[in-house]
């Protein structure tokens, strides 16, 4: 009996042991989402680089491995490096009101829920109205609002105080200003809940040191909101410029690029290259330039931000 | 307690609504998962939404709920019953096989068909729009043993279906490009004539935009083929014999730099408005003109009864008739060239291979849409323009209540087609870019051009 015992306390002890050394590895925990990052991530990731060496079409069975064709094509496109500065004008306009508009948000919603206020909470739904609405439904809403007649709601509106109307989307510097404009309305609300977030877990303790140290309204945002702020910001930028650069559905809803290729942007170009003319390996290239356009920025806000600390 | 109760009645809530997704996504499985061998009821239709005969095998087909042959399902209910009458014909010669119908959302259709088409897993028979026709060569079957009389065809229907000797498309109906006009404004500014070349236009037009508060021309930017008669009338040819696009040379060159200076021009002296480069949908041109905005404007030819005659019927504060003063003729040309029209329409096409007999079955089943009598009847319910001359030709076939069909039979001697080759799709959004980058003031009309012919070639040496 007693050996019986001794027997389960050694394999007992030799299990909370194992317990004990799986804890200490984190490969094994992150084991599984490795394996889905790998598969899904990845794997896809890989496929579209080989695929942009290549001359692969919906079209025609078979692929050739081309080299660097592709993108030797891309680069001595002129069309391509103006779809290059509509896709920069786009995403930075769309990365500095996003932040900003989502900061005065969030920091007057935080005002708000700080003295009191009513209606925050219906503030809040609502600019989340905007973010939850997927962005194809956006760009047609946007759509219809601009048209260019007595049909337009905004056109109307302007009508009736004497301006107008308005060539919002035939205008190729107006079209690109409403592409900014929708994509600004409706991603402002996923800045503001980031922002909002960050706002909360700064210490109200330091905004009582400041004060006593006699620091105005404008001084505590500067050096004790911002500064506490900074990780927050980091990510969101991060994130907003992503989703800015790889923005599609509501532009391709809103104006198809045009006029022309006005508001032609490099997710567009992409789509229209693999599932219109049906060359994946072009839709493919496109695809790693802007990959690579991504980890470039992600590079240099790292570098800006100066969060090496805090990640 | 209350807290748990509370937290009991949440789980619960969760609980049910957890089983009742599974329930309904296992219930939609089991819905999808009945292929072969399912037993159809002795009183179910012979023909229904989703399955066109009764047999127990299977047969697959791709279609727009635009040709579905049950009117309370169909986009286009007057022609549902024409539809029924010619599945219920091919059902009863064929008691051995159903189709199982899909309807794909339109918007990713052409390209889900292709890849499953290059996988090598295509529905049996589908729909196509007769422009996909080039994409899908080398994966449709001829239907020359199946379909009489080839050469009944209209000229533009054997360039486009035929290759290298084989029918691969049924093409079951046609529409062409015109011009409508207001016939009273037109009484007042042209002596009731429609403007026929492209200078009458211009001047006609600034008279009207001068003294109307309308505008006096549109066009439908979103469509090459609404505008590429513009091309062709200034003697312009998309590609060689060869399918190789020969804008580049001097005289297509020439006539599409005439083509995007007389659309500039248009622009430049207010006969149309620069917001024509932001619409995109084709009914919004006869919207504004029934609105009393539009004077001309290019469209299809059964917008007159689908976009201009049943609108304003169906409206009870406009007289039934005021749509008369809508009437059609060519769309203008050169004062040198010739008149044109894009033509276009829906084909019908399969996939099957083999000569078994369910690949005989299908291509029978797709056959039938070009059938004389199958074409005159649905033709004429659904106010469409047949592709086969004899069923013009006979009014036991065809004898439309459609206004103006005479009229669209004659501009259909002046029809072109889009060129049967891939290079088109790049050719016609290279165009719509070309023309739209003039008409907003990007680029000049000869910088558009050389843009284009640049681009067409590059795309064309790329593939």
């Amino acid at each position: 009996m007693a050996t019986a015992d001794s027997t389960t306390e050694q394999v007992l002890t030799r299990v909370r042991a194992t317990w004990r050394r799986l804890l200490e590895q984190p490969l094994v925990w992150l084991a599984p989402t490795l394996v889905l990052l790998a598969v899904f991530q990845l794997y896809p990731m890989l496929e579209a680089v080989l695929m942009s060496f290549t001359d692969e079409s919906l079209v025609r069975p078979g692929a050739e491995f081309v080299g660097i064709q592709q993108y030797a094509r891309l680069a001595t496109d002129p069309e391509f490096w103006e779809m290059l500065r509509v896709t920069a004008v786009y995403a930075f306009s769309s990365v500095v009101l996003h932040v900003l508009l989502g900061l005065v948000l969030a920091l007057a919603i935080d005002y708000g829920v700080r003295r009191g206020l009513r209606g925050h909470l219906t503030t809040r739904v609502s600019v989340l109205l905007a973010w939850i609405v997927p962005g194809i439904i956006i760009g047609l809403v946007w759509k219809v609002m601009l048209v260019e007649s007595q049909f337009g709601a905004i056109n109307h509106f302007l009508g009736l105080v004497g301006v107008g109307p308005v060539p919002f989307r035939s205008d190729p510097t107006l079209a690109l200003a409403s592409t900014i404009a929708a994509g600004t309305w409706r991603g402002t609300a996923f800045s503001m809940i980031m922002i909002y977030g960050g706002l909360q877990r700064v210490p109200t303790r330091l905004y009582e040191a400041a004060r006593v140290d006699g620091a105005g309204r404008w001084h505590r945002f500067r050096h004790v909101t911002l500064p506490q702020l900074k990780s927050v910001l980091f990510v969101t930028t991060v994130l907003v410029t992503i989703y800015a650069l790889n923005t599609f559905d509501l532009i391709f809803a809103l104006t198809g690029g045009g006029p022309g290729r006005a508001t032609q942007v490099l997710a567009l170009f992409m789509y229209q290259e693999a599932f219109q003319d049906y060359a994946l390996g072009r839709g493919a290239a496109i695809a790693v330039v802007m990959l690579a356009a991504n980890l470039l920025l992600t590079g240099v806000y790292l570098y800006a931000f100066d969060i090496s600390e805090e990640v | 307690m209350k807290q748990s109760e509370r937290r009991t009645s949440r789980r619960t809530v969760l609980s049910a609504v957890g089983a009742g997704v599974l329930g309904g996504l296992a219930g939609c499985q089991g819905q999808s998962g009945g292929g072969g061998g399912e037993q159809i009821s002795e009183s179910a239709p012979l023909v229904a939404h989703k399955r066109f005969g009764k047999g127990d095998t299977p047969l697959t087909y791709q279609t727009s709920t635009f040709y579905t042959p049950i009117e309370s399902q169909s986009d286009q209910p007057a022609a549902a019953p024409a539809l029924k009458t010619q599945h219920r014909e091919w059902a009863e010669n064929h008691p051995d096989y159903r189709i199982d119908v899909k309807y794909p959302a339109f918007g990713q259709w052409k390209n889900n068909l292709l890849t499953s088409a290059a996988e090598g897993n295509p529905p049996d028979g589908s729909t196509l729009d007769s422009k996909w026709v080039a994409d899908f060569y080398q994966y449709l079957e001829p239907l020359n043993d199946y379909v009489d009389d080839i050469d009944d065809f209209f000229p533009f229907v054997r360039e486009t279906a035929v290759r290298d000797g084989d029918l691969l498309a049924a093409w079951k109906y046609t529409g062409c490009r015109c011009l409508y006009y207001r016939q009273d404004i037109l009484d007042t500014y042209n002596d009731g004539d429609p403007p026929t070349t492209w200078d009458e236009l211009l001047t006609v037009g600034q008279d009207i935009a001068a003294n109307e508060d309308m505008e006096a021309f549109m066009i439908p930017l979103s469509s090459a083929l609404a505008n590429l008669p513009y091309y062709w009338s200034a003697g312009g040819e998309l590609l060689d014999e060869a399918g190789a696009p020969v804008l580049g040379d001097e005289q297509n060159r020439q006539a599409l730099t005439s083509a995007l200076q007389f659309v500039g021009e248009l622009v430049d002296t207010g006969v149309t408005p620069q917001r024509v480069a932001s619409i995109e949908e084709i009914e919004v041109l006869p919207r504004e003109g029934r609105a009393g905005n539009l004077a001309m404007f290019v469209g299809n030819n059964d917008q007159i009864e689908r976009n201009i005659k049943n609108p304003i019927e169906a409206d009870d504060e406009v007289p039934d008739d005021r749509w008369e003063r809508w009437r059609v003729a060519k769309i203008p040309r050169p004062a040198d060239g010739k008149h044109t029209t894009g033509v276009g329409g829906w084909t019908e096409g399969t996939f099957r291979q083999g000569d078994s007999d369910g690949a005989t079955a299908m291509k029978e089943f797709i056959a039938k849409f070009v059938e004389p009598e199958s074409m005159g009847r649905y033709c004429e319910a659904a106010a469409l323009l047949p592709t086969r001359e004899s069923v013009f030709d006979d009014s036991d076939l065809y004898d439309p209540d459609t206004p103006y069909q005479n009229q669209f039979r004659e501009f259909l001697q002046d029809g072109v087609a889009r060129p049967a080759r891939p290079i088109y799709s790049t050719i016609a959004s290279e165009y719509l870019v070309a023309i739209e980058n003039v008409v907003t003031g990007q680029s000049e009309p000869g910088e558009a051009a050389d843009t284009m012919i640049t681009n067409v070639e590059d795309e064309y040496e790329a593939s």
